[in-house]
């Protein structure tokens, strides 16, 4: 093979470090870990059951589970039978998933809720892993279908986000791709083996899947807490397992600066700590930095379609480069164009685009997205920002239109589709709008055909359609949406609540 | 009273209903997925607002603050103590 899978890496690690404590979920009813060897052996057993089953090489196992032992046994199951795993998110409704599981053509589905209650043409199975590596799958509804579609047997795992058409965006990722990546962060961030870390994003988003993957390649230790909205969960984890790293996105640093006070815990143990998933404002950086002294704080910059991570920039730089990404990890290439497709000179604003080992396939059957941001050999990536006279990345701005609500990116035209189901609503306009515990929040404008229509139908009518996060905050009755001569909605000339512009 | 304006406070915000008998008073926020891990924290400013009590980090934890009977409980313990 001309490259080695990150599979092979597990199984070396685990064959490396077997009585090493690969896993450790907290949970309500207690904490419950399992051992390398323990774990290999789960997921060689599960990969046994697959190929058992009616499944070709190359089929779409759904993942549909919260970060735990079941979800990284199944994930690498799929892998070491020769099959694609889909994280599913696990906010998602009904709706939602079976949109993806239709999209990727999921033939069975891993997942702890009823396949009635999801709603999705997949069959369902619960797997139960024990702290002894013991498997057991409840398989009443097996796969009576087999699959037409013939894979690349090179592709590692589909993730699916938010398109701005609201449409399935099938991030397709080859195992080159997360392998080169995964290198790249260990690298950037000396992830040493004898780690433990505090993992509290979810996996099926590519932040936590990279956490995921830099660790179990390595033979070190993943802490996985769920977030449940009570921060001070996470100083007590990294208390009781002396964790030396922990990731968060900047709605997770605000909470623990807001709520927690850290001195009452004991997080000595802590080396780093790495935030992405957008800027983290500056006095905010030297809040953390201050209450944590002696803690390294990596700032990164990724995206789905580069795998994970892109770029990071050093703690010893971050006093003279505050504000900035960094430089790309290694493997990668950055360059920022402006409209005409040409290089910018330092300090220029443009384009960034990407170009390496880990830039994604495509989009899952969708040419015509793929070709719009993988062109001239380069993924264009949909953000402004610049680089300066030494190279390090700044990001201005995001072309796209999509929101940011408690880190997940969430497309307006998603809600807008869900809003203009409702009978008695004519025309309809999502913003994000600032929001002091979310970051943002959706803020709906609508022209209402019917004068009964209330702002709480529509929310209850959400709520039945999309996650939590996504249903608007706020929404405004207007006579007429603001749009140019073509007839295009003027998302800028709609003003949130508070009567302030929109930030972009 | 709290208890209404509490019960009022999650039912329109978090349910978008006015028939009171959607909200048990005993109903957990998290396994009824009535409110997410987002949604708690909005909850803690409410009742800050509303109490003049501030919550501290380590009583920020499911068994002070999981549904309307628990957090009535532990307001109550709060302006006591």
């Amino acid at each position: 093979m001309a490259f080695d899978r990150l599979i092979d890496r597990f199984f070396e690690a685990a064959a490396r470090r077997p009585d090493r404590r690969a896993l450790i979920e907290i949970t309500t009813d207690g904490d419950r870990s399992i051992r390398y060897a323990e774990l290999a052996g789960a997921v060689r057993r599960l990969a046994h059951w697959l190929r058992q089953q009616d499944l070709q090489p190359g089929a779409r196992i759904g993942i549909h589970l919260p970060n735990s032992l079941e979800y990284v046994v199944a994930y690498y199951a799929a892998w070491t039978a020769g099959m694609v795993p889909v994280a599913l998110n696990t906010l998602a409704t009904p709706h939602e998933l079976s949109a993806w599981v239709g999209h990727s053509g999921c033939a069975l589905l891993f997942s702890r809720q009823d396949p009635g209650r999801l709603g999705v043409q997949a069959a369902a199975c619960r797997l139960c892993v024990e702290e002894s590596g013991d498997v057991a799958v409840d398989d009443q509804a097996l796969p009576d279908q087999t699959l037409d579609a013939v894979v690349d047997h090179e592709i590692a795992t589909l993730i699916y986000t938010s398109g701005t058409t609201g449409a399935p965006k099938g991030i397709t990722l080859g195992h080159d791709n997360l392998g080169s990546n995964i290198s790249g962060v260990i690298e950037s961030l000396s992830i040493l083996p004898d780690d433990r870390f505090l993992c509290v994003l979810p996996f099926y988003y590519s932040f936590g899947n990279s956490i995921l993957h830099s660790h179990l390649s390595l033979g070190a230790t993943l802490v996985l807490l769920e977030p449940s909205g009570y921060p001070v969960r996470i100083l007590e984890a990294i208390e009781r397992y002396r964790c030396q790293g922990f990731a968060g996105v900047p709605s997770l640093y605000l909470s623990l600066l807001k709520k927690t006070d850290f001195s009452k815990h004991d997080l000595g143990s802590l080396r780093y700590l790495t935030q992405a998933g957008g800027p983290l404002a500056v006095e905010f950086i030297r809040e953390l930095l201050d209450r944590l002294p002696g803690v390294r704080l990596y700032v990164m910059y990724g995206q789905t379609e580069c795998s994970a991570r892109i770029a990071c920039l050093p703690p010893d730089r971050l006093d003279d480069k505050f504000g900035s990404v960094g430089k790309p990890i290694r493997g990668l290439e950055i360059r920022v164009v402006d409209q005409s497709g040409a290089p910018c000179a330092a300090g220029e604003q443009g384009e960034i685009c990407v170009r390496g080992d880990s830039v994604m396939r495509g989009y899952w059957l969708d040419p015509v997205r793929t070709g719009q941001v993988l062109r001239d050999g380069w993924l264009h990536t949909g953000d402004h920002g610049y680089l300066d006279e030494d190279g390090f990345l700044f990001i201005v701005g995001r072309q796209t239109e999509m929101l940011k609500i408690a880190d997940n990116r969430v497309s307006p035209y998603e809600i807008e589709e869900v809003i203009l189901e409702l009978p008695g609503v004519e025309e309809c306009a999502v913003i994000g709008c600032e929001h002091k515990l979310l970051g943002q929040a959706a803020h709906a404008a609508v022209v209402a055909s019917d004068p009964d229509l209330t702002a709480q139908a529509i929310k209850k009518h959400c709520k039945q359609q999309l996650a939590f996060y996504k249903i608007p905050k706020t929404i405004a009755f207007v006579d007429a949406l603001p749009k140019t001569a073509s007839g295009k909605i003027r998302r800028g000339d709609i003003h949130c609540p508070n009567n302030e512009r929109n930030p972009s | 009273m709290l208890k209404d304006k509490l019960r009022n406070y999650i039912l329109e915000n978090f349910l978008f209903s006015d028939n009171p008998s959607d909200l048990g008073d005993d109903d957990s926020f998290m396994e009824k997925e009535i409110i997410d891990s987002t949604g708690i924290l909005e909850v803690i400013e409410f009742l800050e607002e509303e109490t003049g009590i501030s919550i501290e980090d380590e009583e920020m934890v499911p068994e002070n603050l999981d549904s309307v009977n628990r957090i009535l409980a532990f307001v109550e313990r709060k302006q006591q103590g």
